[in-house]
This record gives structure tokens, sequence and C-alpha cells, in this order.
């Protein structure tokens, strides 16, 4: 089993807790996007301004999509850091009590 | 711009392209900021996969590779809105221009008529008006066709629609089996915000990323680029519109007396070489 799956635990732990503030600051940055100011129209060029809010709600809900798939991929690393370890340590108790037997 | 209140129907005057250079630079900068945390997640996950080889760590470069991209084609197509506010922006100022000169030319013709009174001239400054005002709504129309036919189009296709549809293909964000591996237990993943949560449910049952490719992007960044140079276009057409006018003041004050003719003759050169200034500074720029 440690031959099919080498694993630096600590390493992907930091790896999935620097992706969750990744995923944060991604965010973060396209605030941006829900913060734009008002345009001012006398109803000339309405349907353009129309078009430009779908655009931004569009934008708005990728980034919303994009830091949640960033936030949710860290905490699969992190998932598989602790599952990798618990499997060890469960087959560890297994093999165990069991090893003197063998040889 | 200054003029006299009878020269312009208000109605018509074209909105402060401020607010959409304004808004252009506010989205430039959020767009800017992604580029490091972009940058950097994906150096981790790379990092990451160093540091843990298998099965699993094959289906999360997968996926990961497919979120990248997404990333990069949603940015591609984000980066097109602050592009289409310059565009407006452009068409408003080049609808001014337009408006401007023609307002310029009327302006003196009548004011030379006020200063220099003829029998008819009280008429003919009206009919002068008259006619600046529908040249005014043509501007504008075209302003507004420009704007609301290619440019609206073009964002509604190329950036909503094709937001929508990376965000619909994204990879599903729950860890998959492979990430599990055989571990028993809980299932841990990080508390989602509300609006990460309602967007989640909205993905709940989409098909998995695997529609958009490097030509997709390709076509992206064409698109861009086309769609500046329409906008350049749009600009320049209302420029000649702009120099039309002048001509159109000129042969107008031919009709009047000779006199008043060379005068006004005078004038309208000295407007389209104002134009023609404009324009060799825009093609500089």
């Amino acid at each position: 089993m440690t031959e099919s799956l080498e694993i630096d635990r600590q390493a992907i732990r930091e790896a999935a807790s620097r992706m969750v503030v990744l995923s944060e600051d991604f965010d973060a940055a396209l605030r941006g996007l829900t913060e734009i100011g008002a345009i001012r129209d006398d109803g000339l060029l309405s349907g353009f301004l129309s078009v430009l809010a779908e655009c931004l709600t569009e934008a708005s809900e990728m980034r919303a999509a994009l830091s949640h798939v960033m936030a949710a991929t860290g905490g699969g690393l992190g998932f598989v850091a602790s599952s990798t370890e618990v499997a060890d340590v469960a087959s560890g108790e297994y093999l165990e009590p069991r090893g003197e037997s063998w040889a | 711009m200054m003029l006299p209140a009878w020269v312009i129907d208000p109605g018509y005057w074209p909105p402060d392209e401020q607010d959409y250079l304004a808004n252009a630079s506010t989205l430039r900068t959020a767009l800017e900021g992604i580029q490091v945390p972009a940058a950097e997640s994906d150096a981790t996950m790379e990092q990451a996969q160093q540091n843990y080889q298998g099965e699993a760590s094959t289906a999360l470069a997968g996926t990961w590779e497919q979120v990248s991209q997404a990333r990069a084609l949603a940015t591609t197509a984000m980066n097109i809105i602050p592009i289409s506010l310059d565009g407006v922006a452009g068409v408003i100022s080049g609808s001014k221009l337009a408006i401007g000169s023609v307002a310029a030319a009327t302006t003196v013709l009548v004011a030379a008529h006020l200063l220099n009174p003829h029998p008819l001239s009280r008429a003919y400054a009206k009919l002068r008006i008259r006619a600046m005002h529908r040249i005014v709504q043509q501007v504008a129309r075209e302003a507004k066709e420009g704007v609301e036919g290619p440019i609206a189009h073009a964002l509604k296709r190329r950036v909503a629609g094709h937001l929508r549809e990376l965000r619909e293909n994204l990879p599903h964000p729950e860890p998959r089996p492979q990430f599990a591996g055989s571990a028993p237990g809980s299932r841990r993943r990080t508390e989602p915000t509300s609006e990460r949560d309602s967007h989640m449910t909205m993905m709940a049952g989409r098909g998995w990323f695997g529609k958009t490719t490097r030509d997709e992007e390709r076509v992206a960044e064409r698109e861009v680029e086309t769609q500046y140079l329409n906008t350049n276009y749009k600009v320049q057409e209302l420029e000649e519109l702009a120099r039309d006018e002048d001509e159109l003041a000129a042969d107008a004050a031919q009709g009047i007396s000779g006199e008043a003719a060379q005068r006004h003759w005078q004038q309208a050169d000295a407007l389209r070489e104002r134009a023609e200034n404009l324009r060799n500074t825009r093609s500089r720029n």
C-alpha cells in the first residue's frame, strides 16, 4: 500500500489550507464586479445597460462558483490527507495483532 | 460644451462617457486582482500533486486542470466587459463630436443672420435649427443602434452566455470517490457561505466539465479584437458624418449670398480641419 500511494501529509495539509485562503483572495478581488458605479442614462442606451447588468450578474455568479470550487478543492486535499492517515492507522491495527503469527 | 439653449434639444444630448470609463477602470482593477490568487492556486496544486502520487492524484490533477481552464476562459470573457464600456464611451464621444460640429456650424449661421439680418433670416435660422435637430436625432439613433446592436449582442453572447455555459459545466465541487480513497468515516468539507451554498444547489446534477477547448479560448480572444475594431470603425463613421455635416453647412451657406457663403465656407473648412486633427490624434493613440 505504501508503494502505490506515496503521500507527504503535512505538505498536502498546507496546500489544502493555502487553497482555501487563495479562494478567499480570489473572491475578495472580484468583489469589484458588484461595486459598479451608477451610469446615468435618459433611456437612450437602456438596452445596452440591461445587457451589461446581465453580464455583471453572470460574472458575479461565476465568481461565487469558482471561489467555491477552489475552496472545495482545498477541502478535498485536506480530506485526502486525513483519510489516508485514517486508512493507515486502520490497516496498522488490522495487521499488527496478526503480524506475529505470520513470519 | 457650452451652447446656446436653443441650439440643442436637451432630450437628445448624449450621456456622459465618464460614467462608462470610470466603471471600465473599476472592473479592470478587479480583474487584475485575481491574477495572483489564480496563478498561486495553480502552483499550489502542482506542488500538492508532487507530494501525492497515485490514482487519486491523477483524478485530482484532471479536475483541477478543468477548473483552471474554466477560470482562464471566464477571465477572458469578463475582460470583454470593460472593453465594451470603453467602446460605448468612444461611441458617445464620437456622437458628441458629430453633434458638436453640426451645432457649431448652425450656431455660426444663425449668429451671422442675427447680426446681419436679411428679410428671410428669421425663417432661415428656424429651418437650420430644425434641420440640425434632425441631424442630432439621427446621430443619437445611430449611436443607439451601434451600441445596442453589435456591442450589446456580442456582450450577451460572448460574456453572459459564455459565463453561464462555463459555470454550468464546472466540475462538481464535492470530493469525488477518488479523493476519498477507501477511508471510512465522515465526509469533510469547508463550510460553504450561503451564496456558495445556493450556487451548489444550482449546480447539483449538472454534467461534468468537458466542452471547452483551447480553440474556444482563441475564438473568445478573436472576438475581443473584432469588437474593438468594430467600435473604432463606428467612431470613424461618426466622425465622417461630422465632416459631411460641415460640408452640408457650407453648401447651405452658399445659397444665401456670395459674401456670407465665403465666410461660412471658411468656417466649414476650419471645422473640417478640426475633425481631421481629432481623427489623427485618435489614430495616434
